[in-house]
């Protein structure tokens, strides 16, 4: 019996093993330490840190990644963050760029490191509902560089305006599409709202 | 389509570049003209500039043929398209609050805006930036989308006087 207990339990761990390997298993590159308060919260800082993420690819509920411009996670099935691939998520992303707590009701400003796994509490229609003590709204005309647009189930930061109106958005868009500067036209789009981080320093 | 073929509209420089097939990158790179070129040599350049200020202008050898400045109380958002219609030219431009949009459908000549209508922007479903109208002829063709499916309609832009 204590044999046939210990080959079950080998069997069921070859197919947990199995099963992560199939996928990525990013998560296991990341680390979970603790956010450095930071004063600081400039645009342009916001851009760089943004652009770290791009080509990182997506990982829905995920807030993991380590800026050398390759998805380790890619062709994952989307919408499961059980499969733990490399990337934020669109709100994941928002939430490490602006330096955001953990709990809503700090708005203080905290720096993660990309690869510090994190995705915060928040979800797309939190940020277009100016949830949470760090998050505020904004007219969408006068939105600028690093306030953004947010849906009910998508949300960008403008990395800057474009001439003919529309803007380049950085976006964690979907696990196909990956995380990069897309043009968009969320500004105009009556499904979404303006958005801004409540204290930038410059 | 430009006088040396087919052109596209690249992203981030929002330069207008050659696409003709054969042509090389660095070909296509040193193509790139901030106005559309037309096909019959002449350019379109738009600028939107402010909350709700465009500013167009049809260039030919270099030279500004005919201008327009389009002011709006409400913002404007895209230009989706600017295209000449004989010696016209026709713009579609979004118009946004922060609770609705539409698409504003602009004729203009010498005199100024000789037509203008609303569009709904029927953009349920989400699309590239710029594929939502086409101008072919007279006909203005628009793509759109509700929870139903995808559409296409059509909106005649002959103007007679």
């Amino acid at each position: 019996m204590k044999g046939l207990v210990l080959a079950f339990a080998v069997a069921a761990f070859a197919m947990t093993a199995g099963g992560a390997g199939a996928y990525h298993n990013f998560w296991a590159n990341c680390n979970y330490a603790t956010a450095q308060p930071n004063y600081a919260l400039t645009r342009d800082g916001a851009q760089t840190y943004s652009y770290t993420a791009a080509y990182e690819g997506y990982q829905w509920g995920g807030g993991c990644w380590n800026n050398n411009d390759v998805d380790e996670g890619w062709g994952d099935p989307p919408g499961d963050v059980s499969q733990r691939g490399e990337g934020a998520d669109c709100s994941g992303l928002v939430f490490k760029t602006w330096k955001e707590s953990e709990n809503t009701g700090d708005g203080g400003k905290y720096y993660w490191n990309p690869i510090r796994n994190v995705h915060g509490p928040y979800v797309a229609s939190s940020f277009r509902d100016g949830v949470g003590a760090p998050n505020g709204t904004i007219s969408k005309a006068y939105a600028g560089v690093m306030d953004g647009f947010a849906s009910g189930w998508h949300v960008g930061m403008i990395f800057f305006r474009g001439s003919g109106g529309w803007d380049q958005m950085i976006e964690a868009k979907c696990e196909s599409c990956g995380t990069n500067i897309m043009s968009e036209t969320y500004r105009s789009e009556s499904a979404y709202g303006g958005i801004r981080r409540i204290g930038w320093t410059g | 389509m430009g006088p040396d073929g087919p052109v596209v509209h690249q992203e981030p420089s929002e330069q207008w570049l050659r696409a003709a097939p054969g042509l090389g990158r660095a070909e296509k790179v040193r193509s790139g003209r901030a106005g559309r070129p037309l096909a019959d040599g002449g350019e379109v350049v738009v600028l939107r500039t402010g909350v709700g200020e465009l500013r167009v202008a049809r260039v030919v050898a270099g030279n500004v043929r005919a201008a327009w400045r389009i002011l709006s109380d409400t913002p404007l958002g895209e230009v989706q398209l600017a295209e000449p219609t004989g010696n016209r030219l026709l713009v579609v431009v979004k118009a946004f609050t922060d609770a609705a949009d539409e698409f504003v459908v602009l004729i203009l000549d010498g005199r100024g805006a000789v037509r203008q209508f609303a569009v709904t922007s029927a953009e349920w479903a989400a699309a590239a930036p710029l594929a939502r109208f086409r101008l072919a002829g007279s006909s203005l063709y628009q793509l759109g989308s509700t929870p139903d499916g995808a559409f296409v309609d059509r909106y005649e832009v002959e103007v007679t006087r």
